[in-house]
């Protein structure tokens, strides 16, 4: 009776804070078009808008000097507006970043490597026809598209033309993947399967880390829950498995009540489980176990929090899976992630159990699952 | 008892050693890297034997470069000094005349030869007139950085110094090549045993002179300047009969400064010193009786001289337009002598430089003016040769926006490239084993490791602010930094 | 160690020697009393996993001491965790029997 309604206030007092965090991010005002144009004009430079994603530099005799496209595109963790300066035929001189809700490293990065400058001298009606291939930054690819596909779009956009977005999805080996490894973790759970589940086990574990993890390098994290709570969906073209990921790994748990993610899909998790084998892991019981877990929890509803304030879900990431499965990230994270390395040898999971912010997200589904249930019950 | 005591006693003594062995290595790991006298081509003398690499295993009939269509020697004027050099006489007067030609008159007003470069190359005059905004730009903001630039830009100035002006060393020649080349010839000659020891003679005397590489090439007539001669001037000329063979000669340039490009280093100290060796060369191998003509940075060159040390078996070129070497990397200025003297060529050498370019694209990334090619194959036929482009307007444009006192050079693609690196174990490794692995698996894995690991600002963090922060590549040392020697 | 002493340097190679003496005859003293069976390819690997950590210590030292911190951090982090985990499996391996002995 007590546990039912502690239940139930819990799930709603969480959601509320979230859902007013993400009011409260929303309000902050977003900086008006003409305000960001303004910015990549050169002093004494007039423009005229054509409409809202064209732009027209004029000289001082009213003649058209150059053409300002702005139009946006689908990042990893955001949209990035993108201004590109064309001549009057249509000759892209430069690429200007506008506005940024993208995972800044990977945009700075892109920016910094003279990304942009690949697209100087294209026409920018060809760089529309997709003719052209444009190699993406190293470590950024869905950024580099991003930039890409905004240019395009502000183009078509300002021209008045049809940009066909080519609706085609693209899925391949990674949706085969995720799906298979997600059937394997319904196998192993089953009882009567008990030898054959080990090996399925063992087969799962060693499938994700290499290519969910190392190939693909995009487990779930907790920034890709709070763009899909705040609607923004990454381009299903490019990476369709990392959105199937969380539908999954939530739909599971709120159907079986059972963390099938974490148990057998995470790469991450996987690796300390390969580790603990290794080193002949033991299960270790701390006494004050529940207040670890607070803490946890704790800290995970503060990072999203603050990302939803900001309106930069990036700025969530604090896990290691980017430390260890592309080796990037700040020195702090590749501390830790030394840390939970080391540890995994001798104890299970530690990563999971008191660092992990996805185990939190699926601790609230699960409780959120039991809360609904209860209710009916009653 | 005694015995199990000493038993314990070497069980922990094991332990300890063990422990001290690992700080051993940490503490010879550290001396090795931060040794100053690991850099190549600074050696404790000039003969260095450690800094040579062993180029046998990789000698090959052809050089590297891919040849495409019929070769055409380089007209000077696609040399952008001489190009500004000339377009500057027309548009700024001397003497208080009118000049000669203003941007308003449009470029059909140009004579011929400028005409035809900036017509075949369209945005090169653009470019142009950016570079001297920028250059104004970087005057005004001079002051600002004066001071946190104040040894550097002393140093620079103190190597440029003999440079400068009429008294140069080398002297320019003067009149045709036929008389300059053979003045001061020595009558008497004695009988060379055989070009083979020629060839050895000079370069052992080379080093002597301080040269860190040195090689004998042919001298192939499409790497011969048309167009205009030094000591003539203006003129289209066939390649002069004696220029038989180039003595190649290479230095780096002081490493640490190097690193800390672009505002604390200079191109002046590694130019000043190639003046001297290849000038007393000039006089070494006039007095065994045969001509020579030296040909010297920055601009005082017949001879295009990446391709020329290509052939020479120095190295191969790299994507950033610059010679690499495997002992200096791309921290390679060049300076030759062109002789008659009797000279068996050197063999060019494969040590998989192109092949490393086209995955690597670091100095594309890091270019401040994003001069150079990021195509994954070498994209251009440029004079009968496939290659990477360089943007040289670009390049310097950015000579002309860093933060330094006038337009003294960005260096920044030596800086960065994998191959500039130091003289010692950890590096050595890669250089000894990436040429001989064919499968070209462990560059891709030093490559990753060079990207991941290392920090690379990003290109246009090396500009002024606005654009980016005045960042160097690595940290100037202390000896160029003004705060540590001068109260601000 | 110390690159441009003529004395030091062989002094400090010739102790370096000597630590390594010392080291093989003390592990070689601890497997024993933890009653380990070594044999010639137990001992190149234990000692093939001392030098491959020994390297890579080094290798990261020498990046630091080319003024790459981060570089050299990296270094010893990824095939240092790489090296730690062979170790604990090798270490387990060597103790296998012995634990069992134990169980007995
Ligand atoms: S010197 Fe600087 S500007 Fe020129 S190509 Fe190299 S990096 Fe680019
Ligand atoms: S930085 Fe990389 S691409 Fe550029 S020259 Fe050096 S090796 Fe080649």
């Amino acid at each position: 009776m007590k546990k039912r309604i502690i239940d139930l206030v819990t799930v709603l007092a969480v959601a509320s804070v979230i859902i007013a965090a993400a009011v409260v991010g929303k309000k902050i005002a977003k900086k008006n078009d003409l305000e960001l144009i303004g910015s990549i004009l050169k002093p004494g430079e007039e423009y005229e808008a054509v409409n809202n994603n064209k732009w027209l530099i004029l000289h001082e005799s009213g003649k058209v000097k150059d053409c300002i496209y702005s139009g946006e595109g689908r990042g990893y963790n955001g949209n990035v507006q993108v201004a590109a300066v064309t001549d009057t035929a249509g000759i892209i001189m430069s690429v200007h970043l506008l506005a940024n809700k993208e995972t800044p490293s990977f945009v700075s990065k892109i920016f910094r490597r003279n990304f942009t400058d690949r697209f100087k001298g294209l026409p920018a009606s060809d760089l529309a026809g997709s003719e052209v291939i444009i190699d993406a930054v190293a470590g950024a690819t869905i950024t580099s598209n991003a930039i890409k596909e905004a240019i395009i779009v502000g183009y078509s956009a300002g021209e008045g033309l049809k940009h066909n977005h080519s609706f085609k999805i693209n899925a391949g080996w990674p949706e085969l993947l995720v799906l298979l490894l997600f059937i394997l973790s319904v196998l192993i759970s089953i009882k009567r399967l008990r030898a054959a589940g080990k090996y399925l086990q063992w087969i799962s574990w060693g499938l994700s880390v290499i290519f969910l993890g190392f190939v693909l390098g995009q487990p779930l994290t907790l920034p890709r829950f709070i763009t899909v709570f705040t609607g923004y969906l990454p381009d299903p073209r490019s990476e369709l498995y990392v959105l199937i990921l969380p539908v999954l790994a939530i739909g599971f748990i709120l159907i079986s009540g059972k963390n099938n993610y974490c148990m057998s899909v995470c790469p991450f998790g996987a690796m300390q489980e390969i580790l603990g084998a290794v080193g002949n892991a033991s299960e270790i019981r701390l006494k004050r176990f529940s207040l670890v877990k607070y803490i946890q929890w704790g800290i995970t509803l503060l990072a999203v929090i603050i990302a939803l304030i900001m309106n930069n879900p990036s700025i969530a990431e604090y896990s290691v899976f980017g430390a260890f499965f592309q080796l990037t990230g700040a020195t702090v994270i590749f501390i830790l992630l030394m840390l939970s390395i080391i540890m995994s040898l001798f104890f299970r999971r530690p990563w999971c159990r008191y660092l992990c912010p996805v185990e939190g997200v699926m601790t609230y589904f699960r409780t959120l699952r039991r809360a609904v249930i209860n209710i009916f019950r009653q | 008892m005694d015995k199990i005591n000493r038993r314990k006693f070497i069980k922990s003594a094991g332990l300890a050693g063990g422990a001290l062995s690992l700080a051993g290595v940490a503490g010879a790991g550290y001396s090795a890297g931060a040794d100053k006298d690991s850099f190549t081509g600074y050696g404790r003398t000039a003969y260095g034997e450690d800094q040579f690499f062993n180029r046998k295993p990789f000698l090959v009939d052809k050089p590297t470069y891919v040849q495409e269509g019929e070769p055409v020697r380089i007209t000077s004027i696609e040399d952008i000094f001489k190009r500004n050099g000339e377009l500057s006489r027309l548009m700024f007067s001397r003497n208080g005349d009118q000049p000669a030609w203003k941007p308003s008159d449009g470029l059909d007003a140009l004579p011929g030869y400028l005409r035809a470069y900036y017509q075949a190359n369209p945005g090169a005059f653009d470019e142009f007139i950016k570079a001297m905004q920028k250059g104004r730009e970087q005057r005004t903001n001079w002051d600002k950085y004066r001071d946190k630039y104040f040894i550097a830009d002393a140093w620079s100035n103190a190597h440029s110094s003999p440079i400068r002006g009429r008294s140069s060393f080398p002297a320019e020649p003067q009149g045709k090549p036929e008389e300059s080349d053979f003045r001061g010839v020595n009558k008497k000659r004695l009988k060379l045993k055989s070009p083979r020891h020629g060839s050895e003679l000079l370069k052992k005397i080379c080093y002597s002179f301080g040269a860190s590489l040195a090689g004998i090439a042919k001298v192939k007539k499409e790497w011969v300047y048309q167009g205009s001669l030094r000591g003539i001037g203006r003129v289209d000329y066939e390649v002069p009969s004696h220029w038989k063979y180039a003595v190649v000669i290479a230095v780096p340039h002081e490493w640490d400064s190097m690193y800390a490009n672009p505002t604390y280093g200079t191109s002046y100290d590694a130019y000043s010193k190639l003046r001297f060796i290849a000038g007393k060369m000039e006089v070494f191998i006039k007095e065994l009786g045969y001509s020579a003509r030296p040909h010297v940075p920055p601009t005082s060159y017949d001879l295009v001289m990446p391709p020329l040390a290509i052939d020479a078996g120095m190295g191969e070129q790299g994507r950033n337009g610059i010679l690499i070497t495997p002992e200096l990397g791309a921290n390679t200025r060049l300076a030759a002598i062109t002789t008659d003297m009797p000279l068996e060529p050197d063999k060019p050498i494969d040590i998989g430089v192109s092949k490393f370019c086209k995955k690597c694209r670091i100095c594309a990334e890091e270019c401040p003016g994003g001069a150079i090619s990021f195509k994954d194959t070498p994209g251009e036929v440029i004079r009968g040769y496939r290659r990477w482009k360089i943007d040289q307007n670009k390049c310097f444009t950015v000579w002309n926006s860093v933060a330094t006192s006038h337009a003294r050079g960005c260096r920044v693609c030596l800086s960065v490239c994998p191959y500039s690196r130091k003289n010692n174990w950890i590096h050595n490794f890669a250089r000894e084993a990436d040429p001989r692995d064919p499968t070209g698996l462990l560059a891709s894995g030093l490559l990753a490791m060079q990207k991941k690991f290392f920090t690379y600002p990003g290109g246009q963090e090396y500009l002024p602010p606005p654009d980016g922060n005045n960042r160097t590549f690595g940290e100037a040392p202390g000896w160029l930094r003004t705060e540590e020697w001068f109260d601000l | 160690m110390f690159n441009n002493s003529n004395i030091l340097e062989p002094l400090f190679w010739i102790i370096m020697g000597g630590l390594y003496t010392v080291f093989i005859i003390g592990l070689a003293m601890w497997l024993k009393d933890m009653k380990v069976k070594m044999n010639w390819w137990k001992w190149s690997l234990t000692l093939l996993w001392f030098i491959l950590l020994s390297i890579t210590v080094a290798g990261g030292f020498t990046l630091i001491g080319e003024n790459e911190l981060r570089a050299g951090l990296l270094f010893m982090a990824v095939p240092g965790a790489v090296i730690i985990v062979a170790g604990v499996a090798l270490g387990r391996f060597l103790l296998r029997n012995t634990n069992e002995e134990k169980d007995n």
